[in-house]
C-alpha cells in the first residue's frame, strides 16, 4: 500500500465517519433504525454539485445547502412515523425510494460531473501542500468538529432528552419530554450529516452520480458496529470516537481487499474479503474478552 | 484493532516479497470498472488483445492491476487512489463514473477512457481532436443512424419505436436524445417508456403494446438484464424487439448493427499502446468507436424474427456478418 492510498483511505474513511456519527445517532441513541441515508447521501452530492455548476454557488455555501436538503428528508421520515405511523423502517424506504427519482430532477440528469469546478477542497491551496496531503487534513478536521460538536450536544438539556427518547420512550413521554419531536430533529440532523458528508464525497470524487448512495447504510452500519466492538464505548465521547474509527478502519479493510490479489483473489472478490475482514476483527475482539473472562475464572 | 494491524503487515510483506519476476523494461497498465458485465469485460479483454498485438504482453513485459468497484463508488474512490499511489504507465478507466474518479485523482498518469458514451458531457474531455492534458479515451455511443435504417429496411412502414430505458443511466438518456434526433429524420416517432429498476421492465414493455410499431432496447445494463422478459412479450403479441447492442440479438431480438465491444477495446488498447511508446496522451485524438468501424457488425435472428411475425430482406441477408437460426 502505497502512502498515497494510505491517504486516500483515511479520505474516505473520514468522509464515512460522518455518515458514521449520523448513523449512530438514529440506530443508537433514538433507537430508531432509519435507511434514509441511502438516498440523503446522494441527494447532498446532488444538491451541491447542481448548485457549484448550475448556480456558481460558493463550494461551502453548496455543501451546506446540500446539508438542509438532507436535514428535510430526514424530516419527511421522522414525520411520517410520528405524526402518520408508518413503521419507521418503512418510512425511510419510502423517502429514499423518492430521493432517487428527486435526485434525478435535482441535477436534471444521473451524473453532474464536477472536474472543472472549484470545491471546498481548492480553498485551502493557500496551504501549499499537495491535495493527497491536504484533502485528509480537512476531513479529519471536519469529522472533528462534528463528533465534538454532536458530544456536546447529547450532553445538553435536549440532548438528553433525546437519549432518554431512545432508550426509554414511556418514561420519557412520564417526565415531559416530546418522544415526538425529538425524532424529527434527531433523524433529520442524522441525514444533514449524511447528506454533507456525501456533498463532500461527490467534491473528491469528480462528480454526483445517482448511484453514488448504493451500500451506504451498510457502510455506515457496519463502521459504528465495528468500532464499538473494537473500542470501548463507555461513554458518549469514546462512542462517537468509535464510530469515525470504525468508519476508518473498515475503509482500511476495503483497501487491504484491494491489495490482496498476491493471495489468488481477484477483482471481483473486494465484497467478499471487506466482509471476512470485518468478520475477523469481531471474532478477534469477543474472544479476546472470552479469553479475559476464563481468565478470572480461572484464578 | 491488532489484528488489522497484523492483517496490514502481513499484506504489504507479501505485496513486496510477492512480486512476479519480469523483464527489466515492463510497462505497467491499471484498468478499472465500476461493474463486470459483458459488455465492460469485452472492452477489457479487447484492450488486453490490442496490447497484445502491439507486443505489449501480459506476464511478460506488461503488468496488468485490474480492480472491479462492485458497483459501489467509495470503493471505485479508494482504486483510483490505490492506482495513482501505484504510479503505473497509464490508467484505463471502462465506464463513465469509473473515468471521473480516476481524473478527479491524478492530472499527471495518462488516462485512456472507454465505454463512455459522452466524454465531453461527462467533462473527461473538452474536445475530440487533440484533447490536451492527460486524457483521451474512447466513445462508444451506437451507430444509431445505421440501427434505424436496418429497422426501416426491415419494416418500411415504421411509424413509432417504442424505447425502454433506466431513466438513471446517462448513457441511456444519450442515446434516447440521438435515437429521437435520427428518427426524425427518418420520420420515426420515439414512444418513451421509463424502467428505472429491472422489476419494472415487462409494465414499461406491455404499456407499448398497440403503441408501436417495433421496440428498441438501448444498451442499457437495467433494462437488458431483463431482456428475456421483453422478448417473451414481443414473440406472444408479434411486436418485433430490436436492441442497441448485437449480444441481444444472440438471446433472442431480431436483428442489430453494433459495435463489437471487443473492438470498442482494441482501439482504446492501441491508444495505451501508442502512449506507452512515448506519445502524449492529450496528442492523440479522443475518438467515437463507430466512426473507426470500417464496417459494422450486422447480426440477425431468423428464429425471433419468425416468433415475432416479421420477415428478414434479402438485402439485409447478403450482408448479415452472424446469422443465428
Amino acid at each position: 500500500m502505497s502512502l498515497y492510498e494510505i491517504l486516500g483511505t483515511l479520505e474516505t474513511g473520514f468522509i464515512f465517519g460522518i455518515v458514521a456519527l449520523g448513523a449512530y445517532l438514529t440506530f443508537q441513541v433514538l433507537d430508531f433504525p432509519d435507511l434514509t441515508i441511502e438516498g440523503s447521501f446522494p441527494l447532498g452530492a446532488a444538491v451541491a454539485a447542481t448548485l457549484m455548476v448550475g448556480g456558481d454557488w460558493n463550494p461551502w455555501l453548496a455543501t451546506l445547502a446540500g446539508g438542509v436538503a438532507g436535514f428535510a428528508a430526514g424530516f419527511l421520515t421522522a414525520l411520517l412515523n410520528v405524526r402518520f405511523k408508518i413503521l419507521h423502517i418503512l418510512a425511510g424506504i419510502l423517502v429514499a425510494i423518492s430521493l432517487y427519482s428527486i435526485n434525478l430532477r435535482i441535477m436534471s440528469g444521473p451524473n453532474k460531473p464536477l472536474l472543472q469546478v472549484d470545491s471546498v477542497f481548492d480553498s485551502f491551496d493557500w496551504v501549499g501542500l499537495p491535495g493527497y496531503i491536504i484533502n485528509p487534513i480537512i476531513l479529519g478536521v471536519i469529522v472533528l468538529v462534528f463528533k465534538l460538536a454532536l458530544d456536546a450536544f447529547l450532553s445538553t438539556g435536549w440532548g438528553i432528552s433525546m437519549r432518554a427518547a431512545g432508550a426509554n420512550p414511556a418514561m420519557a413521554e412520564a417526565n415531559g419530554v416530546n418522544v415526538g419531536n425529538m425524532k424529527l430533529f434527531g433523524v433529520g440532523a442524522a441525514n444533514a450529516m449524511t447528506a454533507i458528508s456525501g456533498a463532500l464525497f461527490a467534491q473528491i470524487f469528480g462528480a454526483s452520480d445517482a448511484y453514488m448512495g448504493i451500500g451506504v447504510i451498510i457502510i455506515g452500519l457496519a463502521s459504528v458496529i465495528v468500532g464499538m466492538s473494537v473500542l470501548p464505548s463507555r461513554t458518549i465521547f469514546l462512542a462517537t470516537l468509535a464510530c469515525v474509527i470504525g468508519a476508518t478502519l473498515y475503509r482500511f479493510a476495503v483497501a487491504l481487499a484491494l491489495n490482496a490479489d498476491f493471495l489468488g483473489f481477484q477483482a471481483s472478490d473486494v465484497q467478499f474479503i471487506t466482509a471476512v475482514l470485518v468478520m475477523i476483527a469481531l471474532i478477534a475482539k469477543q474472544s479476546g474478552s472470552l479469553r479475559k473472562i476464563f481468565g478470572k475464572r480461572g484464578s | 484493532m491488532k489484528f488489522f494491524v497484523t492483517l496490514g503487515a502481513v499484506a504489504l510483506a507479501a505485496s513486496i516479497v510477492g512480486s512476479p519476476a519480469l523483464a527489466a523494461d515492463t510497462k505497467s497498465v491499471a484498468i478499472s470498472t465500476i461493474v463486470e458485465v459483458p459488455a465492460l469485460v469485452e472492452t477489457k479483454q479487447g484492450i488486453l488483445e490490442a496490447l497484445a498485438e502491439r507486443g505489449f504482453v501480459e506476464g511478460k513485459n506488461l503488468e496488468i492491476d485490474y480492480q472491479n468497484a462492485n458497483g459501489n463508488m467509495p470503493t471505485q474512490q479508494q482504486i483510483a487512489k490505490k492506482f495513482v499511489g501505484d504510479a503505473p504507465d497509464v490508467i484505463a478507466p471502462i465506464t463513465t463514473p469509473t473515468a471521473q474518479a480516476m481524473i478527479a485523482a491524478t492530472s499527471d498518469i495518462p488516462i485512456v477512457f472507454s465505454t463512455v458514451t459522452d466524454p465531453i458531457k461527462a467533462k473527461l474531455i473538452s474536445q475530440y481532436v487533440q484533447p490536451g492534458g492527460n486524457v483521451t479515451g474512447v466513445s462508444d455511443a451506437a451507430p444509431i443512424g445505421a440501427q434505424l435504417d436496418m429497422f426501416k429496411e426491415i419494416l418500411p412502414d415504421l411509424k413509432k419505436i417504442g424505447f425502454i430505458y433506466n431513466p438513471g443511466l446517462d448513457n441511456s438518456l444519450s442515446t434516447l436524445e440521438q435515437v429521437k434526433l435520427q428518427g426524425a429524420e427518418r420520420g420515426i416517432e420515439v414512444v418513451e417508456s421509463a424502467a428505472p429498476t429491472t422489476n419494472e421492465v415487462i409494465l414499461a414493455t406491455k404499456k407499448l403494446i398497440g403503441e408501436v410499431e417495433a421496440v428498441y432496447v438501448p444498451n442499457d445494463t437495467t433494462v437488458v438484464a431483463a431482456l428475456e422478459a421483453i422478448l417473451k412479450i414481443g414473440q406472444d403479441v408479434d411486436l418485433p424487439i430490436f436492441t442497441g447492442e448485437t449480444g441481444g440479438v444472440a438471446r433472442g431480438a431480431v436483428a442489430s448493427v453494433g459495435l463489437d465491444y471487443v473492438a470498442v477495446g482494441h482501439i482504446a488498447g492501441n491508444m495505451v499502446a501508442d502512449i506507452l511508446e512515448g506519445k502524449a496522451p492529450g496528442e492523440i485524438d479522443a475518438v467515437l468507436a463507430y466512426d473507426q468501424a470500417d464496417s459494422f457488425k450486422v447480426v440477425v435472428n431468423l428464429g425471433a424474427a419468425k416468433a415475432m411475425g416479421v420477415t428478414i430482406p434479402d438485402s439485409i441477408m447478403s450482408r448479415a456478418t452472424q446469422v443465428i437460426d
